[in-house]
């Protein structure tokens, strides 16, 4: 897919990409599940991100999928939050095609393994954190006019939401157990302190970011925010059968404020209606 | 005040002359006035008809224009209107086309036929809703195909072709309530994007070299559509044979039926 002609006007040029990358971005969300590989390849992007400017006016578009590799954090500010949104779905379908496939012949290390695949996905991960500023509190990074949230907010919610997604698929306690066991090895000791460690920070992550758009105001209806919500919650309760995790008031206030936000998606979307009806089996259990 | 305003003036209470200055402000802090009068818990759900109050006005969830307070309109005087239609059109000779957003050169055609299609379908006010309740519930989130000020000025300026605006219909008419829609919304969501589809398909199958880019638009908007909240449909299909991609048609549609699914059933659950 390449750039578009150099002679349309800008904002019609802008236009022509994010129709191509919004049907990427739909085809990397369609690809979290079994067996739904990704059809697109990144190697053939060779079109620019969308550009920063939301009035689709900048003449300036972002760099292409191959140019990220070379961009340092601090040319993060360059990107706009469509641009981020598609990097994000770029990882997540990365770690969705690593975690929730069957296990690939050449995935023969396990994931603790510095040259394991999940090491190398885990270490793209923290490079996205850089290059996202994913440290740095919501509220510093919505855009925000008399105390409404824009419009813009809405993709950098987003991109952040699929980033915190990535983490919790990739350190899933369910989805890593069954990697660990493919691979028939002993995991070192601390493997599993430090996983649920990492799962439960992505998932806590997820939430408050759910309920910090709330409270602004954002209402997320997304069908694709409740399969977020359902991979924390379920990160939530069974980090909170261990020992570390089983104090109710560290994970029942979000196990909670996933329920409600299911519940609230399920009056528009029956999927979401499917979540809470299939969720029963697990939580039902902790709820008694 | 030109006709248009004319008649916007006319559609109260589902519409008003300065809707179009309030709606971004108005579309979140509905939202977070409607907690706050409720005196929940932000995180409170609300059915999307809760605050119906008399069945026999039309009624839109969160960030209608109904749901509009007088102190979020304003003091009510037009200090924004839409923009000045009585100007003759722009063709695409004038140059001046490209420096705004009130008209683009890919609008300047709409069949008639499927005009009356959507006329059939929705009236004016419904449409006008349904159009806020996409930029509302879903632009953005996270697919960002319009810059939202110029689509409203396009619509207002009846630009935006009518397949375009089934497609968006399609998308947003799940958030509004049957008693507005006079209609099932999911009914109505289903005629509106076949509707659409039945417009487009000519153009997307005629094996030309490049599609128009508002087809292109409808057709991306249909396949999210599909995507969302269904399962695989006839129509996923056609985001798989369209011509606008290199051949899609590698992705794998297989049913997810494997042991994994039935044991972590959240995976399933969002097919």
């Amino acid at each position: 897919m390449a750039e578009p002609d150099d002679h349309l006007p800008a904002y019609e040029q802008d236009a022509r990409r994010r129709i191509f990358w919004s049907l990427y971005l739909l085809e990397r969300l369609a690809a979290c599940g079994r067996y739904r590989p990704p059809a697109i390849l990144d190697q053939t992007c060779s079109l620019r991100l969308p550009c920063e400017d939301e009035g689709f006016q900048s003449t300036r578009a972002g760099p292409t999928l191959l140019d990220l590799s070379r961009l340092s954090p601090g040319h993060s500010q360059t990107l706009g939050p469509h641009a981020k949104v598609i990097i994000a779905a770029r990882s997540l379908s990365e770690c969705a095609q690593h975690m929730l496939q069957p296990q690939y012949p050449e995935c023969r290390y396990p994931p603790w393994h510095p040259q394991s695949q999940h090491a190398a996905i885990a270490s793209k991960m923290l490079l996205l954190d850089r290059l996202f500023a994913l440290s740095q509190p919501l509220e510093h990074v919505l855009n925000t006019k008399g105390g409404v949230l824009q419009s813009s907010s809405f993709a950098l919610l987003f991109s952040r939401l699929l980033a915190n997604l990535s983490q919790c698929l990739l350190y899933h306690p369910f989805l890593l157990y069954e990697r660990v066991a493919a691979s028939q090895v002993q995991p070192p000791k601390h493997f599993w302190r430090h996983a649920r460690e990492l799962s439960q920070s992505a998932a806590d992550d997820l939430i408050d970011l759910i309920r910090t758009a709330r409270n602004y105001g954002c209402s997320l209806t997304s069908s694709f925010s409740g399969y977020c919500v359902t991979a924390a919650a379920t990160i939530q309760v069974l980090n909170s059968v261990s020992s570390d995790f089983n104090e109710e008031h560290l994970w029942q206030p979000q196990y909670l404020d996933c329920k409600r936000h299911l519940e609230h998606l399920r009056v528009y979307w029956p999927n979401a209606a499917t979540m809470v009806r299939y969720r029963v089996d697990i939580f039902v259990v902790y709820e008694r | 005040m030109t006709e248009m305003a004319k008649t916007l003036s006319g559609c109260a209470p589902l519409f008003r002359p300065n809707f179009f200055k309030a709606h971004t402000s108005s579309r979140l802090r509905c939202g977070s006035l409607d907690q706050s009068a409720s005196g929940q818990d932000s995180l409170a759900i609300q059915e999307p008809s809760a605050s119906l109050s008399d069945p026999g006005i039309l009624t839109w969830p969160m960030g209608s224009p109904h749901n509009t307070s007088e102190e979020l309109i304003g003091s009510g005087t037009d200090t924004l209107m839409p923009p000045d239609l009585e100007q003759p059109p722009l063709t695409l000779q004038d140059p001046g086309y490209l420096t705004g957003f009130d008209m683009l050169p890919w609008d300047l055609h709409v069949s008639q036929p499927l005009d009356d299609a959507v006329s059939s379908l929705l009236s004016t006010d419904q449409q006008y809703g349904l159009i806020d309740l996409y930029f509302s519930h879903c632009h953005n989130q996270p697919y960002g195909l319009f810059e939202e000020d110029s689509f409203r000025q396009r619509f207002l300026a009846t630009k935006v072709p009518c397949h375009l605006l089934l497609a968006i219909t399609a998308l947003s008419s799940r958030f509004a309530t049957q008693q507005a829609l006079n209609a099932n919304p999911v009914d109505l969501a289903c005629r509106c994007a076949d509707l659409a589809w039945q417009f487009i398909s000519p153009s997307c199958f005629s094996g030309a070299d490049s599609l128009d880019i508002g087809v292109m638009q409808t057709l991306t908007l249909l396949c999210i559509y599909d995507f969302t909240g269904t399962f695989l449909t006839a129509s996923k299909l056609k985001f798989r044979d369209s011509d606008m991609l290199d051949k899609p048609a590698a992705r794998a549609t297989m049913p997810p039926g494997s042991r994994w699914v039935s044991q972590f059933a959240w995976l399933r659950s969002y097919d």
